[in-house]
């Protein structure tokens, strides 16, 4: 039987997840059909730059750390590395075939994640705020931030929606777009914000793999926007509630004993993508499902 | 304040030849990696060697290994089984997947594959009692280096692959160059194999020294410096091994400085990794000084 707070624990979760899964699966379906596949893990690990960045200007050795993880200035830091980090992939684009944009976006996150590890190097718990932002802390999670998550939400969605001829024209016809750059990086912005709140919860890794999970399966049955993001949406939180139920061993197993937050909830949409996949290399595609290019 | 350079030297010199030895391999692999347009493949493959490792360590190994720090015991070889055998398996399946996929682009699957894999790894620790991620398993942990012999693993398995990449240069060039006509015939499957087999084997060897980031850093920046200068493997050779050597001599001597300095302990891995990337940016901001690359306004 479950406690009150028990109740009030997964709502507030189930709650988060939900509103997450909504733009995190839009912005995955331009992401995975724009083939920035590291965009986002990029922003990720720059927002996770950010967070450390203030931990460590604002700690000495005498007073320790006075910022923790989920402090509100280390969003405005956050914000700065990811309005930073969007600005480089909008306008860093190699004319040149020998060297992918994919490489760039890569160099952009393996040097973030360097540079996280080296300034949290030489302070005292550096290593635990280094892990504190791959693995993400479900304690963060309270009703006041599951507030401000709706509310920026709510506003990117209909920033979105505004726009979103220009979005789409840049995944599928990027030539017909004036000021490609601009929009380029509006896109990658509105990409950073969900980042800096979803980071400091479920890590980097798990910020990445729900922008990315949902869009993958549901780019593989559907073509049309409307249905790709229902679908997805679907599916990843379907995943997410069955992770979030294992992680915290609701059925009282031995075997899901000391299953942590973050990487179970991976580990279940991971399992949910493979099967995907499994049926999509099986089952012919639908005519009008199939995304021109890519089969 | 003084900066002993003999000490530095003393210390260093063995992880700046295996960091040369490192890079220079990896670099020549990158130009290939860059030129087939599979940049994500090397740190999904290095990933996927990661989990073999921690497999080898935290499960298959049952004397209390799981709480050290030190990676000493990667050496032995089981890990290094399973770490090949782990990317050899991710391989396959990218080959395999590559032929069935529908909808979905080989770099988004590969993506996404990397980073279940690194939740993976997180859940094996977890689940084996150990809270810490290690940060080590990112940016290596050079300061480990005890003389060559504890290197000696790792020198005969680049020493293979430096010998498979001289006598096999001329057919993995040609596919490379021509990576998107020529993938449905058979042969190529078979270079192809070979390709991403010495990839598995370098990266394996590797990762137990340099770690996941810096094995992709190795990868991918030395190979974007030498082409965004020339687009001649025999060109971008010497451009790599320059880029490589500079990053290491600093990278290495940073935390000798801070430590006399500022008395502060750091890593060396990631000051490596920050100097090539350093490097990168001079060298692309040189390019468009000269006029070389035009930033387009679209």
């Amino acid at each position: 039987m479950l406690t009150s707070e028990a109740v009030n624990f997964f709502l507030m979760q189930l709650l988060l997840i939900a509103v997450v899964l909504i733009l995190h699966t839009y912005i995955g379906l331009h992401v995975i059909r724009r083939t920035l596949i590291f965009s986002d893990l990029a922003l990720d690990q720059l927002a996770a730059f950010g967070i450390l960045l203030c931990i460590v200007i604002n700690s000495n050795e005498e007073t320790g750390n006075l910022v923790q993880l989920n402090d509100p200035i280390t969003y405005i830091y956050a914000l700065g590395a990811v309005t930073f980090g969007s600005f480089l992939l909008a306008v860093i684009k190699p004319k040149s075939k020998n060297i992918p944009r994919e490489a760039v976006i890569g160099i952009i996150f393996a040097i973030s994640l360097l540079a996280c590890f080296a300034i949290t190097d030489p302070v005292n718990g550096g290593e635990m705020l280094f892990d504190g932002t791959l693995k993400g802390d479900l304690d963060f999670v309270t009703w006041g931030l599951v507030k401000v998550t709706v509310i920026v939400y709510l506003l990117l969605l209909v920033f979105h929606y505004i726009f979103r001829k220009k979005f789409i024209a840049l995944a599928e016809n990027p030539e017909t777009i004036k000021n490609a750059k601009f929009w380029d990086f509006l896109f990658f912005l509105s990409q950073g914000i969900i980042t800096i709140l979803i980071v400091p919860v479920a890590g980097v890794f798990l910020a990445y793999v729900f922008l990315m999970l949902p869009a993958a399966m549901a780019t593989m049955f559907k073509k049309q926007w409307k249905s790709a993001l229902m679908l997805g949406w679907s599916l990843g939180f379907i995943a997410c509630t069955l992770g979030l139920f294992a992680s915290y061993n609701i059925w009282d197993l031995r075997f899901f004993e000391n299953w942590p937050y973050s990487s179970t909830l991976v580990v279940f949409m991971g399992a949910f993508f493979l099967t995907a996949l499994l049926i999509r290399c099986i089952k012919p595609l639908k005519t009008n499902d199939k995304i021109k290019g890519t089969c | 304040m003084t900066i002993d350079f003999q000490l530095i030297y003393q210390e260093n010199h063995i992880a700046f030849c295996l960091c040369l030895m490192i890079g220079t391999v990896l670099g020549y692999l990158g130009t290939h990696v860059l030129k087939r347009g599979v940049v994500v493949v090397g740190i999904s493959l290095a990933q996927f060697a990661a989990i073999g490792g921690i497999l080898a360590e935290h499960v298959f190994c049952e004397h209390g290994h799981s709480h050290s720090h030190t990676h000493s015991h990667e050496n032995e070889p089981l890990a290094y089984f399973c770490s090949i055998s782990a990317v050899i398996l991710i391989a396959v399946f990218y080959s395999v997947v590559r032929k069935y996929k529908k909808n979905i682009s080989l770099e988004a699957i590969i993506g996404v594959t990397y980073a279940i894999g690194f939740a993976t790894a997180v859940f094996i620790i977890s689940i084996c009692g150990s809270q810490e991620l290690h940060t080590e398993r990112f940016a290596g942990d050079l300061n480990a280096i005890m003389g060559f012999g504890s290197i000696l693993p790792c020198i005969m398995a680049f020493g293979a692959v430096t010998i498979c990449a001289i006598v096999f240069h001329k057919p993995l060039t040609h596919i490379s160059n021509n990576y998107d006509f020529k993938k449905e015939s058979i042969s190529v499957i078979f270079w192809d194999i070979l390709f991403y087999t010495m990839m598995g084997v370098s990266i394996s060897y590797a990762i137990v020294h340099i770690g996941v980031v810096m094995v992709f850093v190795f990868l991918v920046v030395p190979a974007v410096i030498a082409s965004l200068f020339t687009t001649k493997l025999l060109f971008q050779m010497p451009i790599i091994v320059l880029a490589v050597a500079v990053a290491s001599m600093i990278g290495l001597s940073v935390p000798y400085i801070a430590y006399d300095s500022w008395k502060l302990e750091l890593s060396t891995g990631p000051h490596i990794g920050l100097m090539l990337g350093l490097i990168l940016v001079v060298a692309a901001l040189v390019k468009v000084a000269t006029g070389h690359i035009v930033l387009s306004k679209r």
